[in-house]
């Protein structure tokens, strides 16, 4: 039961990050394109809380053959002064798009362990073993939460002035 | 669970090689020619012995490759950790009742923290020995 509710959310996750693969390329409107707004993977959501953002987010630029369309920029153009090649900009920024969509997936899948955990209980045909596995489903899906909701600015606080 | 486990890891595999085979790689403008072969993220021309005889390691194409190295690395330090974190806080989330996997989460975590404590130590310790800092290059 929980191993086909983990591959199913595991489907829907890779389903979802091989859709958001398609839409490199953006026409707008205008005649000069809004580059630095996100690409979020579910449909008509476009805010940092309700879906996963695209891989490469904060990384389009202006096509420069056709400036009403974005592609995905080469590492020089984020070079910055504490990166001469924009290399590292390059690679992380990728890899925080990962982290985001991680944190989220961590959220969803605790949400569903919470039910699960809740149906345990109700569920239980006045079996008490039943009940208290739902309570440490419970209790773990609240834990690995709580965990994945304060990783980043625990992360932050301790390297925060380290790496400025 | 080992089908399960292959499964997962084969079509992760597959997301990631679509994605990044989805992208045309730009192709990057030429910065320089060392000795004949054309580079685009360093410098070289000020290593090159017949333009530059200072003699200075800081104008070594060597030297700028191994800054180009510890700017990435550096930069990566906090953003594996908090990798590590959420990875090892979605295991406990889907341990539900069972203890194994709870304690491999908790071993996650616990080695994620001491990555970091190795991390500020080694920091620490360079700071001190280095005059001016080996971090600001």
């Amino acid at each position: 039961m929980k191993r086909r509710f983990t591959s199913l959310i595991a489907s829907f996750l890779i389903a979802l990050t091989v859709a958001g693969v398609a839409p490199i390329t953006m026409t707008f409107a205008t005649t000069k394109a809004d580059c630095t707004k996100g690409v979020y993977l579910l449909p008509g959501a476009n805010d940092a809380f309700s879906s996963f953002p695209a891989w490469y987010n904060g990384l389009l630029v202006n096509d420069p053959t056709d400036a009403s369309s974005c592609v995905v920029g080469s590492p020089q153009n984020f070079v910055s002064k504490s990166d001469p090649t924009g290399v590292s900009t390059f690679i992380w920024t990728i890899v925080l798009n990962v982290i985001q969509c991680l944190t989220q997936a961590a959220g969803y899948i605790a949400a569903i362990f919470i039910i699960y955990g809740g149906l345990q209980f109700i569920m239980n045909g006045g079996d008490s073993n039943t009940v208290a596995k739902g309570r440490v489903t419970i209790l773990n899906a609240v834990i690995g939460l709580v965990i994945a909701l304060v990783a980043t600015t625990i992360i932050k606080f301790i390297l925060g002035s380290l790496l400025k | 669970m080992k089908i399960k486990q292959t499964v997962t890891r084969v079509l992760l595999g597959l997301g990631f090689i679509g994605s990044f085979a989805a992208v045309a790689a730009p192709a990057l403008p030429t910065y320089a020619d060392c000795g004949g072969v054309p580079t685009s993220i360093i410098n070289c021309s000020a290593g090159d012995p017949s333009k530059d005889t200072s003699g200075k390691v800081e104008n070594n194409p060597i030297w700028q490759i191994l800054l180009i190295v510890i700017n990435i690395l550096t930069g990566g330090v906090g953003i594996v950790a908090v990798l590590g974190l959420i990875w090892g806080s979605i295991q406990w989330s889907t341990a539900a009742g069972n203890p194994a996997q709870v304690q491999k989460a908790r071993t996650i975590i616990t080695n994620v923290v001491i990555g970091i404590i190795a991390y500020i130590a080694m920091f620490s310790l360079l700071n001190f020995l280095i005059p001016g800092g080996v971090f600001n290059p």
